[in-house]
């Protein structure tokens, strides 16, 4: 939906705009050890990020002024009641990106195998509600101890596995 | 005469030498695979097999990480194409085209292309790394900061190109690259910035974790409410090998990418990515219909991967001849040609010249075996696009934060990664470009560094950009660009105002 794109250019503009501002005060504020002739530390930061500030409240101004004509279209044109409103964000986006944040978190808990199963276990049937339980739970499984076998001894790469390191003392 | 039958029978020694070819096909596999998988990399694949090689010759052992090099490169555009994630940082661009290729359906058509146009490409360089090799060493071996600069200039001015419908959005993108670029270590003072006292960020933001959360996590996010929609077409061996019509039609794209890549190769310090981006640019440029790039054109896909892999040969002329690597992967392989007793350099060439045309064949060889591969390739490649959403995007998840995880096996690394997707994920809602981020990234450091530098040189006097030839042949034709940017833009509005 186009109002839905520009809500989220205001959001993002905005956003932007704060953290072009936010790091414009660091870099007024944080300590040099310039000394001499030439461009401090935070000369070339500082340029770029007045710039992006300017540019940043250009889009700003812009999406507001374009989100505010899209409301008012829409409440001028006759639109049924009984159209059901999409919300703005999708709710498996939501729990996706919780999830994902809880399976890294769970890494240290419960080590990088376990975690993986649980993790694609749980995201493949929340995407998919109309997939067999089971088949996630395997999937699932071959996923988990295939990506350990290929990246954890195959190329070395060091995962934590507390749990395998308590049984193995 | 004398000279050309040493060199003929030491090719076809090479040739014929069982082993090398065997070592030669297992290291371009793996470099195929670590390319296509993101958050692995080229660099990666060589370092793994230094450890491998120790008990080969030098020409058996140089010709396994020569494989491991082109196939890393060209692997990218795998998950590139197939899922809009690129395997490689050099694999950006090949996304703009290639993806939108693979939604429509033709993603083995896109894959022939890719495949093709790096087989093309590394073997451009190739040709001149064997006959230019010293000549053009001389000539980039005077690069300083002022002409490093002009090209970290040039090739930010390509975020035009890459920006999609807004310029203004794309330019954002661009300076919000730079920004993540700025964090870490002053390159001149050694002053902290932007750290916020974290350990972490004293090294910098790396790449390839800001690569898989700006490309990956979006992509995934962005699919969990789509359902499969490329159809499973019976593919038939026509449809991915690009004809020879085709191929001729698009020979002036090729050849032109090919030498941007193989020259941006020369360049010490530079690198795929700057080189797809570049040729990508140019492609865009000279092309009928430039309106169609970053929706499916095949002459993208073709831009990028043979600019990219024009780099491999390229990178090893200033490696070979000079001892000087020309991007990242050529500094592990320097790594490897000194355990094996070779020291690069002009003497390499006098002193071991049967190894140098050992060298020189296998390059030849991981060619041919790269395209080969990717071609008998694609048909599997292909069914990726088979696999149910839900289960494809849980597995990519793991894949994401496991590639971000392996480079330093740092935690730290994988937030990172969350935390730029997350932002990727509600850019894209926003119609925000992501491609002109990763160009900030990767070229903003550079140009503040070498910038900060030719000023000091000039005590401060723009004019050493324009009093040094090279630099002030680049910084010109950046202006041009430009200019001609800022041109197209206001005539496409013009025509816009008068429709309506």
């Amino acid at each position: 939906m186009d109002k839905d794109k520009k809500f989220f250019e205001v959001v993002v503009s905005a956003f932007l705009l704060a953290l072009t501002v936010f790091l414009l005060y660091i870099s007024y504020t944080s300590p040099s050890t310039f000394v001499a002739d030439g461009l401090a530390s935070m000369d070339f930061p500082k340029s770029v990020f007045y710039i992006q500030a300017v540019l940043c409240l250009i889009v700003l101004v812009n999406s507001v002024k374009k989100y505010l004509l899209c409301i008012k279209e829409e409440r001028s044109t006759q639109v049924s009641d009984k159209v059901a409103k999409t919300p703005l964000i999708n709710s498996k986006v939501l729990i996706s990106i919780i999830l994902i944040i809880i399976y890294v978190f769970l890494w240290d808990y419960l080590g990088f195998i376990l975690s993986s199963f649980i993790f694609f276990t749980v995201e493949s049937r929340i995407l998919d509600k109309e997939k067999a339980l089971w088949k996630c739970v395997i999937i699932g499984l071959l996923v988990a101890l295939l990506s350990y076998v290929i990246f954890g001894i195959l190329f070395q790469v060091s995962f934590p596995e507390p749990l395998l390191d308590l049984f193995l003392g | 005469m004398n000279d050309l039958s040493f060199i003929i029978t030491h090719f076809f020694a090479t040739l014929s030498d069982p082993l090398t070819m065997f070592m030669v096909l297992v290291g371009t596999f793996m470099g195929l695979v670590f390319g296509a998988l993101p958050g692995l990399t080229a660099t990666m694949a060589v370092a793994l097999l230094i450890p491998l090689t120790f008990t080969l010759d030098p020409v058996t052992a140089i010709g396994m990480m020569l494989g491991a090099y082109v196939g890393g490169i060209a692997g990218g555009a795998v998950s590139a194409t197939l899922l809009n994630i690129p395997g490689t940082p050099s694999a950006v661009v090949t996304t703009l085209d290639g993806y939108p290729m693979a939604k429509q359906g033709r993603g083995a058509e896109a894959l022939g292309w890719a495949a093709f146009a790096s087989g093309f490409g590394s073997l451009i360089s190739w040709l001149v790394l064997v006959l230019l090799a010293p000549a053009l060493a001389k000539v980039c071996v005077g690069f300083a900061s002022p002409e490093y600069a002009a090209l970290a200039f040039f090739g930010l001015t390509i975020i035009a190109a890459v920006s999609g419908k807004s310029i203004v959005k794309g330019l954002i993108g661009g300076m919000l690259g730079m920004t993540f670029a700025f964090v870490g270590l002053d390159p001149i003072w050694g002053d902290l910035r932007f750290t916020f006292g974290n350990m972490n960020l004293m090294s910098g933001i790396s790449i390839m974790p800001a690569l898989i959360g700006l490309y990956s996590i979006p992509q995934i996010l962005l699919s969990c409410t789509e359902k499969n929609t490329v159809k499973n077409i019976n593919l038939k061996l026509h449809n991915f090998v690009p004809s020879p019509k085709k191929i001729w039609k698009s020979k002036v794209n090729i050849i032109r990418s090919s030498i941007i890549g193989t020259i941006i190769g020369i360049i010490p310090a530079t690198g795929g990515n700057i080189a797809a981006f570049m040729s990508y640019d140019q492609a865009k440029r000279f092309s009928k219909d430039p309106d169609s790039f970053g929706k499916g054109n095949p002459d993208g896909v073709i831009a990028s991967e043979a600019a990219n892999n024009g780099v491999c040969g390229g990178a090893l002329v200033p490696l070979m001849t000079l001892g000087i690597p020309g991007d990242s992967v050529t500094a592990v392989l320097l790594g490897g040609l000194l355990i094996h007793g070779l020291t690069p350099g002009p003497a390499l060439f006098v002193e071991h010249y049967d190894i140098v045309i050992g060298i020189f064949t296998t390059l030849l060889v991981a060619t041919i075996m790269m395209v080969l591969l990717q071609l008998v390739g694609i048909k599997l490649f292909v069914r990726i696009l088979s696999v149910p959403v839900n289960y494809l995007s849980a597995g990519l998840v793991i894949l994401s934060i496991v590639g971000s995880y392996a480079l330093r096996s740092n935690i730290f690394d994988v937030g990172l990664t969350i935390a730029l997707g997350i932002l990727g994920y509600f850019m894209a809602r926003a119609d925000y470009p992501v491609a002109p981020v990763v160009l900030g990234l990767v070229l903003g450091g550079m140009f503040e560094r070498e910038v900060r530098l030719a000023l000091r040189l000039s005590d401060g006097s723009l004019s050493i950009f324009f009093t040094r030839p090279v630099a002030c042949v680049i910084v010109l034709i950046a202006f041009a660009v430009i200019t001609s940017n800022i041109i197209k833009n206001l005539r496409t509005r013009h025509k816009i105002n008068n429709n309506s």
